[in-house]
C-alpha cells in the first residue's frame, strides 16, 4: 500500500511537469489583493468590495478624476438637467443597455434601486436622505425630487449605494447576493465566488460599451493578505496586477523591466485627533504645538515612500473643498516648544496615548516619527497599536479615560466634503467619527449651509467650506497629516489603469488593455 | 470497546460545551462593538442599532448563549461578521482543504519516519542511526514557519520546482471548476477523471505537506527508534533470544508492535499540532482553508467563525485521539 502511494504520488508529480494549455486568444489576468467582500449586495456595499462592483453594476454617471474637461461622465444615461432651485434633475436614460440576464434597462429599474438602497438603509444608504421621490417621466426619462438643493450629481456618482440592479432580482434578500449573484449592467460578471479566496469576473458579450481588441476577457481575483506574497506573484508574473505590497520595494517594482506602479491621485488622507474633552489637549495652545511638531515632510518620506502631498485642511487635495487659502500647519519645533510654554508645560513633562491601527502599513510608520519628534519638545508619546475594531470601539467611548491622539485614515463616501467635514468634527451627540469630541455651532452651521448650496451656487459654497476649515486650523482639534496617493503596482503590459480617487481602490478593468 | 467510545463521546460533548462558555464569553469579553462591526466601516448609529437587534445582541449574555446554542444544535454556526455569509458554509468548503494536507502529511510522516526509526534502532550506534537521530533532530526543532519560507526560497525562487502559493495553478483557475463530490481536491478530480487537474493541485500542496509534516516526521522517527531499543530490552525479548530466535525475528515480529502504542499515541497530538500549525502554513503559501481563514477572522475579530473553527479544532482532536485509542487496544491488547 505504501509502495502504491509513492507510485501514485511520483506520477502525479510527472504529471504536473507536462504543459497547461491555455484557451487560445483570451485575455486573462489575476488580480491579487487583499480587497475581500463583506457583501455583494449593491445596496449595502460600503467596503473593499467596490474594486468590483464598478466593473459588475453602473451608476447613472460617474465622477471623473481631477484634470478631466468635465466634471462627470454619462455612464447610465445621456443627459442632465437640473432647475434653478437646485431641487429637481432630470435624467435621460441611455437606450439600449441590457442587464447581465437580458432584462432590458429602463427608468423602473432606477427608481427601484434607488428605492431598495433607502428602504434597506444599509451602507451608505443615508446619502439619499435628502431624496423626496423619484417620478419616471417615461421609460426612458426619470426626475428626482430632492427635499434640499444638495448636490444630486456627486450623490448619483458615488462609489457606494448609487449602482443600478435589474428589476428581476430587486426583491431578492442580500443574503441571496452573498452567495455570489449579481445582476447589473457592468462591463463583467461574477462568474464564480469562494468566499475569502477567489472568484472570477468574466466579461458580459452584450454590455453597451462594446467590446475592442486586447480588452480583458476574465480577471481572476486572488485574496492574499501577505504583502510579501503578493509582491512575489508580481515580480514572477503570475499576477498581472496587486494591491499594497511592502512600501519598501515599490522602488524595485518601479524599475523592474516587467513591472511599473501606476501613480494617481487619491481621496484617502491620514489624521489626527486631539482628546479636546480632558488636559491637556484641552487646551488649544497644546493642540496648535503638536501641530507644530509633527514632521511632515519626513513622514511622507518614510511612511508613503514620498508619494504623498502634505495636508492642508481635512479636505484632501483634488477633492472640491480643498483649497490654497486653507491654514497649513508646518513642521516647527521651535513655535512647538514657545505654544508649550505660553500654556504653561514648559519644562513639565507631558505624556499622551496614541492609539492607531497595527495593520495599517502607513500608520505603522508614521507613529514612531511623531513619537521621536514630539520627544524634542519635551511630550512622551506612547504608541498603542490596536485592530480597527478595538480602536474605535476606544475612541468612541473614550471622551474621559481613552486616547490623546487618535490617527484614523480616512475616504470620503462620494465626490463632496460635506461628508467628511460633517462626520468627523460635526457636533455628535454619540461619538461616532468625532474623536476630538469636538463641538462647534458655528462651524456644524457653516459647511451644512454650503452643502445645501452648491448645487444652486457652487463658488459661494466653496468660500464657506474654506471658511469652516480655517476654524478647524486655529481650533485644532484635528490635524490632516498626509493626502496619501494611490499606487498600483502591475506588469508592464497591462495597460490603460486609470486611477480615479472618488471610487477609492475600484479598478476599472473595462479601460484595460493586455498587450 | 463500546463502554470506551460512549465515555469519549460523553468526554467529546462535554468538552465542546465547556469550549462553547470560554470561546462565546470571550468573544463578548473582547473590545469591539459586535454590531458594529457586522454593519461594517462607517456605519451609521441608527444602522448599528438595528444590527443589534437583528443579532440579538440586546439581550442578556447568557440568553445570547443558550441562542446561540439552540442554533448549534441544528447545525446553525452563525454568519461571518466580515463576510456576512453562513459560517456553516465557508466552514465546509475551507475544512476539506486543511484535512486534505494535514492527513496526507500524516501519511507521509508515518510512512517515513516509521521506517526511519526501525532502521535506526535496528543498526543502533551505526552512521545510519546518527542520520536518522540529526533528521529526527532538525525536523522536530525547526520552527514550522521558518521552514516553510525556507522551503519557498529553495524550491520556487532558487529551483524553481514548485509553486510559490494557492492551491492550484491559476491557469487551470480559469477554467471550469471540479464538481465537489467529497470536497477533498486530489479525491474530487480522479473521481471526474481529470488527472490534469489531479496533478496540478499535488504540485501545490507538496510544499505546505512536507512543512506540515517535519515535526511530526521527527517525532515518529525518534519515538519509533527508542520506543524499539526499550522493547528489545524487554524480558519476553531477552527470553526468546536465549531459546535461540533469529535477531531479525525478534526485531520485526515480536518488538515491532508491542513498540507501535507510544508511536501511535503520539500521532493524536501531532493531528492537534498540524491543524495549528495549518494557521502558519496555510498563510505562507496563501492555501485557502481553516488556517488561512482562521487567520483572516482573528485580525478582523469575526468572532462567530473563532468560535465555530475552535469548536471544530476541539472536536477534531477529541476524535483523532479516540480513534488512536481504538488503534492502541488492537494494537496492544494489555491496554484496557
Amino acid at each position: 500500500m505504501k509502495m502504491r502511494s509513492l507510485i501514485l504520488m511520483a506520477l502525479v508529480l510527472l504529471m504536473a511537469t507536462l504543459p497547461i494549455p491555455a484557451r487560445a486568444g483570451q485575455k486573462n489576468i489575476v488580480y491579487a489583493t487583499s480587497a475581500d467582500v463583506t457583501t455583494w449586495d449593491p445596496s449595502a456595499s460600503y467596503s473593499t468590495e467596490l474594486t468590483y462592483m464598478v466593473n459588475i453594476y453602473e451608476t447613472l454617471i460617474r465622477v471623473n478624476p481631477p484634470g478631466s474637461k468635465e466634471p462627470f461622465s454619462y455612464i447610465l444615461t445621456t443627459g442632465m438637467q437640473a432647475s434653478d432651485d437646485g431641487l429637481i434633475y432630470t435624467f435621460d436614460l441611455r437606450k439600449g443597455v441590457k442587464f447581465h440576464d437580458g432584462t432590458a434597462f429602463n427608468a423602473e429599474a432606477v427608481k427601484l434601486s434607488i428605492e431598495r438602497t433607502k428602504k434597506i438603509g444599509k451602507g451608505a444608504a443615508f446619502i439619499w436622505s435628502d431624496l423626496e421621490k423619484i417620478e419616471i417621466i417615461n421609460p426612458y426619462k426619470i426626475r428626482f425630487i430632492m427635499s434640499k438643493p444638495v448636490p444630486l450629481p456627486q450623490i448619483a456618482a458615488s462609489a457606494y449605494a448609487s449602482y443600478i440592479i435589474s428589476p428581476s432580482v430587486i426583491d431578492k434578500e442580500p443574503a441571496w447576493f452573498d452567495e455570489g449573484h449579481e445582476c447589473g449592467t457592468g462591463p463583467y460578471m461574477l462568474k464564480n465566488y469562494r468566499a475569502g479566496e477567489s472568484w472570477m469576473l468574466t466579461r458580459f458579450k452584450d454590455y453597451w460599451g462594446g467590446w475592442e481588441k486586447d480588452q480583458i476577457d476574465n480577471i481572476l481575483v486572488k485574496i492574499s493578505n501577505d504583502s510579501l506574497v503578493k509582491l512575489k506573484m508580481l515580480l514572477s508574473g503570475q499576477a498581472a496586477i496587486v494591491n499594497a505590497v511592502p512600501s519598501d520595494s515599490y522602488k524595485a517594482v518601479r524599475d523592474g523591466k516587467k513591472t511599473k506602479v501606476v501613480y494617481g491621485p487619491s481621496y484617502v488622507n491620514y489624521i489626527v485627533f486631539f482628546n479636546t474633552a480632558r488636559p491637556p489637549l484641552d487646551n488649544v495652545k497644546v493642540r496648535r504645538a503638536l501641530a507644530y511638531a509633527f514632521p511632515y515632510k519626513d513622514i511622507i518620506k518614510v511612511a508613503f515612500d514620498g508619494k504623498a502631498t502634505h495636508s492642508r485642511g481635512i479636505v484632501p487635495k483634488g477633492q472640491f473643498g480643498h483649497d490654497e487659502r486653507v491654514f497649513q500647519y508646518t513642521f516647527d519645533p521651535q513655535k512647538a516648544k514657545a505654544l508649550l510654554k505660553e500654556a504653561g508645560y514648559g519644562g513639565k513633562p507631558l505624556k499622551l496615548v496614541m492609539t492607531y491601527v497595527a495593520g495599517n502599513q502607513a500608520e505603522t510608520r508614521m507613529a514612531p516619527l511623531m513619537k521621536d519628534q514630539l520627544k524634542k519638545i519635551g511630550v512622551e508619546l506612547e504608541l498603542k497599536p490596536l485592530s480597527w475594531p478595538a480602536q474605535w470601539e476606544l475612541g468612541k467611548r473614550a471622551e474621559k479615560d481613552g486616547q490623546d491622539l487618535f490617527l484614523l485614515m480616512w475616504w470620503p463616501t462620494y465626490s463632496d466634503p460635506y461628508e467628511t467635514l460633517v462626520s468627523l468634527l460635526g457636533t455628535e451627540k454619540k461619538t461616532l467619527w468625532n474623536f476630538a469630541y469636538y463641538s462647534n455651532p458655528e462651524y456644524d452651521r457653516l459647511i451644512r449651509k454650503a452643502y445645501e448650496t452648491v448645487g444652486t451656487d457652487r463658488q459661494a459654497a466653496l468660500e464657506m467650506y474654506i471658511k469652516a476649515q480655517n476654524i478647524i486650523q486655529k481650533d485644532a482639534p484635528a490635524v490632516a497629516i498626509a493626502d496619501a496617493k494611490t499606487a498600483i503596482p502591475a506588469l508592464r503590459r497591462l495597460e490603460g489603469i486609470v486611477v480615479n480617487p472618488a471610487y477609492p481602490g475600484g479598478l476599472f478593468f473595462y479601460q484595460m488593455r493586455l498587450r | 470497546m463500546l463502554p470506551f467510545l460512549i465515555r469519549r463521546l460523553a468526554g467529546l460533548v462535554f468538552l465542546l460545551l465547556i469550549l462553547t462558555m470560554l470561546v462565546f464569553g470571550l468573544s463578548r469579553a473582547l473590545p469591539g462593538d459586535v454590531a458594529a462591526m457586522y454593519v461594517g466601516l462607517k456605519a451609521k448609529p441608527e444602522q448599528i442599532q438595528k444590527a443589534r437587534l437583528e443579532l440579538g445582541l440586546d439581550k442578556p449574555v447568557h440568553v445570547q448563549y443558550l441562542r446561540y446554542m439552540g442554533r448549534l444544535l441544528k447545525g446553525d454556526l452563525g454568519i461571518s461578521l466580515r463576510t456576512h455569509r453562513p459560517v456553516a458554509r465557508d466552514l465546509k468548503e475551507k475544512l476539506p482543504l486543511s484535512l486534505e494536507i494535514v492527513l496526507l502529511a500524516l501519511l507521509i510522516s508515518i510512512a517515513l519516519g516509521l521506517p526511519m526509526g526501525v532502521v535506526a534502532a535496528f543498526k543502533r550506534d551505526t552512521w545510519i542511526d546518527s542520520a536518522v537521530n540529526m533528521i529526527g533532530s532538525a525536523a522536530v526543532s525547526l520552527p514550522i514557519f521558518f521552514l516553510a519560507l525556507l522551503l519557498q526560497l529553495v524550491f520556487f525562487n532558487w529551483l524553481g520546482w514548485f509553486p510559490l502559493q494557492g492551491r492550484i495553478s491559476t491557469m487551470m483557475e480559469f477554467r471550469d471548476p471540479l464538481p465537489a463530490v467529497t470536497r477533498f481536491g486530489l479525491i474530487d478530480a480522479l473521481l471526474a477523471g481529470d488527472l490534469e487537474y489531479m496533478a496540478d493541485m499535488a504540485w501545490h500542496m507538496f510544499l505546505p505537506v512536507v512543512s506540515l509534516a517535519s515535526i511530526p516526521l521527527g517525532l515518529v522517527a525518534r519515538l519509533s527508534r527508542s520506543s524499539l531499543l526499550e522493547v528489545m530490552q524487554a524480558d519476553y525479548i531477552m527470553a526468546a533470544r536465549a531459546s535461540g530466535v533469529g535477531e531479525t525475528v525478534l526485531f520485526f515480529r515480536y518488538g515491532l508492535r508491542n513498540a507501535l502504542s507510544p508511536v501511535l499515541s503520539i500521532m493524536g497530538l501531532s493531528m492537534a499540532l498540524m491543524l495549528l500549525n495549518t494557521f502558519y502554513v496555510e498563510q505562507i503559501f496563501n492555501y485557502p482553508g481553516i488556517g488561512y481563514w482562521a487567520l483572516a477572522s482573528i485580525f478582523s475579530l469575526d468572532y462567530p467563525v473563532l468560535v465555530a473553527i475552535t469548536l471544530v479544532l476541539g472536536a477534531i482532536y477529541v476524535l483523532s485521539n479516540t480513534i488512536i485509542d481504538v488503534l492502541r487496544r488492537w494494537v496492544d491488547p494489555r491496554i484496557k
